[in-house]
């Protein structure tokens, strides 16, 4: 075949057929060897990928706004939780979605609502206005471009422009606020009588009754699984340190880090600006520039305040005769930095041309950089080489810890003489935990894990807080056991008659509403069983006169057929029971519902009408764009 | 490879004579060909500097409603209507504007806009969330099998929750306790674990308790 193939290539038509193929070889699927093909999406919502860097950065975010508002109550283990970190990443899925929705709908951000956005920022309002140049100020003193800014208002507002259009569009109907007030605010007229707890004839209780009830409920006399831990302990606040550290190290370090002790220079500067247009014309750029320069020749520091006042086109300065205050280097833009850090004290600069025009300025005080002295600093130093030194030791010590507790997985010995570590105990406890280092979730966790509790191994290094650290090895271990029918035999008997007493009652109630419901007279029924009855007229939902559990069970029952009233029956606590009639239902009074009730629940509802419905479109969305989630990279 | 049996001249000669033939067609097809491309692109910056013009319109209504300038506002829906009429803001606005009718009592005239932003919905999920609105008001206008009649016209299944619920307050109306019990019971089913309006709902599937059956 290949011989054959030889033969019939040649003449020019084969080389130009090979050529296309040897080209098409070479440059189509090349890629394939220099992009690795490993995925590493989070999670993808058609052919947008949810990386892990964004998924990590919205839970540090989350957990860095949960930290602040919860303060001490803060329990930063809940965002390792796979649930937790499968609702944030659901809500990125959605917020993706909505941002997929504004394509399809066409729903775009306008430049309106964006600039409405950043005006309404308090940080960059003066007086409650808008201020351009504390704008500029505040984006370049965090580092970011205006343009780079808009960007994320933009991103930020887009999610929610579907939400808002679809809540703004929310249909709720009069009909459907009478209807929904009608049934909250439902009357029902209502009879009833409660039953005294019923006298127990029979308050005997046969050994071989508890036996057999204590053996059939076997389930609810039981002591939990319990075990007791054995366990070597690190903690770094009771680590011996090697004595305090030398004067000589103490200096050394000084030296080494005196820059942290020190303050940046800073100079009091006043300036002048002459506006220059961002897109000005050469003729422009040349008024703005004499007329800089003219000012620069008149200005000296007794007039530098009042021409500010009069000239300058900054308007965050100008009231305050131009003063910018103590500025450090490398907090305005390059240029101001270098002409304000060339001048000398009490002189008046040449006009400096920055992005926002021509500026004059006015040196007026230097404040050197200082060192503080190494007396004033020693104690710092001390307590930070100390602390560094018993976090050094406590990493060595908890190290070694893990590698020989690790090594000689059967036992504690080992690790302790070697480490010359006590031996600690602890008492037993359950999986809900027990006292002292037993309350701890990591070490509950580990002490009933499979690899301690059945296998017998050490546990891994467990971090019980900071330079805090235990190996634990489980000691005892009782399995959950039935409580022997000694300890239980006084409750198992009282559960009994609590049961005689339920069913006793029961029956009662049970008779009493078979004869109302045959016809006889209520207030007759009540009289037979020592009762009287009550009655509550035009009853509603949450009525105070009426007890709960009747007044629930009057609201769960049908509505009163052709005139006959529905009769029923609710257990009461204390084995109790009450019998009651509904004798009629009415909707609400709607004119006691003022305009403003009538109005709030309008809102309410839009608000919870529109959410299902965004919740709905989303589903809707997801039934036809690919969502593939990562568990395994969350 | 029939095409050996000729030599170098004959070969070229070939070449030449089917370029000939077809050199008219390549040339007409490459040119289609950046026409097209011209012409998508042309077509996609219309397409943004249309929606970005849309979007504009439909933040100055909003600005407009939220100061109350409601004349301002009707010019402004007219203008989406008649310019922008395929696009999704339009039948926003409109069924705004339905939504101020409603709150009027002109349950009529929210229909006939209600109508409107339907036909003009392009996205299949806008759409039924528009007829599920249009059931709402027929519901509140006493046209109760009309109402029935467009829930069944909803494709998008995403809004069981209150297309279910709604149809339950329809078939209670139509004295069809049964079905109604089945509605709300779907709705419940569907409806998330926190949303708001669980309560609610379970109250009306309460008040539909049949004897024997407390609280359904």
């Amino acid at each position: 075949m290949l011989q054959n193939l030889r033969n019939k290539i040649h003449g020019w038509p084969a080389i130009i057929v090979l050529g296309v193929a040897v080209f098409a070889m070479s440059f189509f699927g090349i890629e394939g060897y220099f992009t690795s093909q490993t995925e590493t999406f989070v999670a993808k919502v058609g052919k947008h990928e949810i990386s892990q860097q964004q998924f990590q950065d919205r839970l540090n975010q989350l957990r860095q706004q949960a930290s602040q508002q919860l303060g001490d109550q803060f329990d930063a283990s809940v965002y390792e939780q796979p649930q937790m970190k499968r609702r944030v990443l659901d809500a990125m899925i959605d917020q993706q979605l909505l941002q997929q929705a504004n394509e399809d709908l066409g729903l775009k951000v306008s430049d309106q609502a964006v600039r409405d956005t950043i005006a309404s920022i308090p940080g960059f309002q003066v007086n409650g206005q808008f201020d351009p140049g504390t704008y500029r100020a505040a984006l370049a003193g965090a580092g970011r471009t205006p343009a780079a800014f808009e960007n994320d208002v933009r991103s930020s507002l887009s999610t929610q422009l579907l939400p808002d259009a679809i809540d703004a569009s929310t249909i709720v109907t009069d009909a459907e606020i009478d209807r929904f007030l009608n049934l909250r605010l439902q009357r029902r007229d209502l009879r009833y009588f409660t039953l005294a707890q019923p006298k127990l004839t029979d308050s005997q209780v046969a050994d071989t009754e508890i036996e057999s009830y204590y053996k059939a409920h076997q389930a609810d006399y039981m002591n939990p699984e319990q075990v007791s831990v054995k366990y070597l302990e690190v903690n770094g606040a009771d680590l011996k340190l090697d004595g305090k550290p030398d004067e000589a190290e103490l200096k050394k370090r000084y030296e080494d880090e005196k820059q942290r002790f020190v303050q940046p220079e800073q100079r009091l500067v006043s300036h002048i600006l002459v506006n220059v247009p961002k897109n000005a014309s050469p003729d422009q750029q040349k008024a703005a520039l004499a007329k800089a320069e003219k000012i620069a020749g008149e200005a000296n520091p007794e007039n530098f305040a009042k021409l500010a006042q009069q000239d300058s086109d900054d308007l965050g300065s100008k009231r305050q005769g131009g003063d910018l205050g103590w500025l450090e280097k490398g907090v305005t833009n390059a240029a101001f930095d270098d002409a304000l850090f060339a001048m000398q004290k009490g002189q008046v600069s040449k006009p400096v041309l920055s992005d926002e025009g021509y500026h004059v300025l006015w040196l007026r005080d230097v404040r050197s950089g200082q060192a503080k002295p190494f007396d004033e600093v020693r104690g710092q130093l001390e307590q930070e080489v100390l602390a560094s030194e018993r976090d050094r030791k406590y990493n060595e010590v908890a190290g070694k810890l893990s590698d020989k507790t690790y090594q000689n997985p059967a036992s504690l010995e080992p690790a302790a003489q070697e480490l010359g570590l006590p031996i600690k105990e602890t008492g037993l406890f359950a999986r809900k935990g027990g006292s002292g280092i037993a309350a701890n979730e990591k070490l509950l966790a580990a002490a009933f894990s499979d690899d301690v509790l059945v296998q017998g191994n050490n546990s891994g290094l467990i971090e019980l807080g900071p330079d805090h650290a235990v190996v634990i090895h489980v000691d005892k271990h009782l399995p959950a056991a039935a409580r022997p029918l000694a300890e239980v035999r006084d409750l198992v008997r009282q559960k009994i008659l609590d049961d005689r007493m339920a069913a006793a009652a029961k029956k009662q109630a049970d008779a009493l509403l078979q004869r109302l419901r045959k016809g006889e007279d209520m207030a007759a029924v009540a009289a037979s069983a020592g009762s009287s009855v009550q009655t509550a007229r035009e009853a509603v939902r949450v009525e105070a006169s009426v007890p709960e559990q009747v007044r629930d069970a009057a609201f769960l029952m049908p509505h009163p057929q052709d005139g006959k009233p529905q009769f029923g029956d609710v257990a009461l606590p204390n084995a109790s029971y009450a019998l009651l009639a509904v004798d009629k239902v009415q909707d609400a009074d709607l004119s006691k519902v003022t305009p403003e009730q009538r109005s709030a629940l309008r809102q309410s509802m839009l608000k919870a009408y529109g959410n299902v419905a965004t919740t709905g479109f989303i589903d809707e969305m997801k039934k036809h764009v690919e969502i593939k989630v990562a568990a395994d990279r969350m | 490879m029939a095409f050996d049996a000729y030599d170098d001249y004959e070969q070229g000669e070939l070449v030449q004579k089917w370029l000939r033939q077809n050199g008219l067609s390549i040339v007409v097809g490459i040119a289609i060909g950046l026409v097209a491309i011209f012409g998508w692109q042309q077509w996609r910056s219309h397409q943004a500097a249309n929606q970005a013009a849309a979007a504009d319109l439909y933040q100055q209504l909003q600005t407009a409603l939220a100061s109350g300038k409601q004349t301002q506002a009707d010019q402004l829906i007219d203008q989406l209507q008649k310019d922008y009429g395929k696009s999704s803001y339009a039948v926003f606005a409109v069924s705004e504007q339905a939504q101020r009718d409603v709150q009027s009592k002109q349950l009529d005239k929210a229909l006939a806009s209600l109508a409107w932003a339907e036909g003009h919905a392009q996205n299949p999920a806008l759409k039924s969330l528009t007829q599920l609105r249009i059931a709402q008001v027929q519901l509140a206008a006493g046209k109760t099998n009309d109402a029935l009649a467009t829930l069944d016209r909803m494709q998008a299944k995403g809004y069981e929750a209150l297309a279910q619920e709604l149809r339950g307050d329809a078939l209670v109306k139509l004295g069809r306790t049964d079905d109604a019990r089945k509605a709300y019971q779907a709705a419940m089913a569907v409806l998330g674990d926190d949303a708001p309006q669980r309560g609610a709902l379970q109250v009306k599937l309460d008040d539909l308790a049949v004897a024997g059956k407390q609280g359904a």
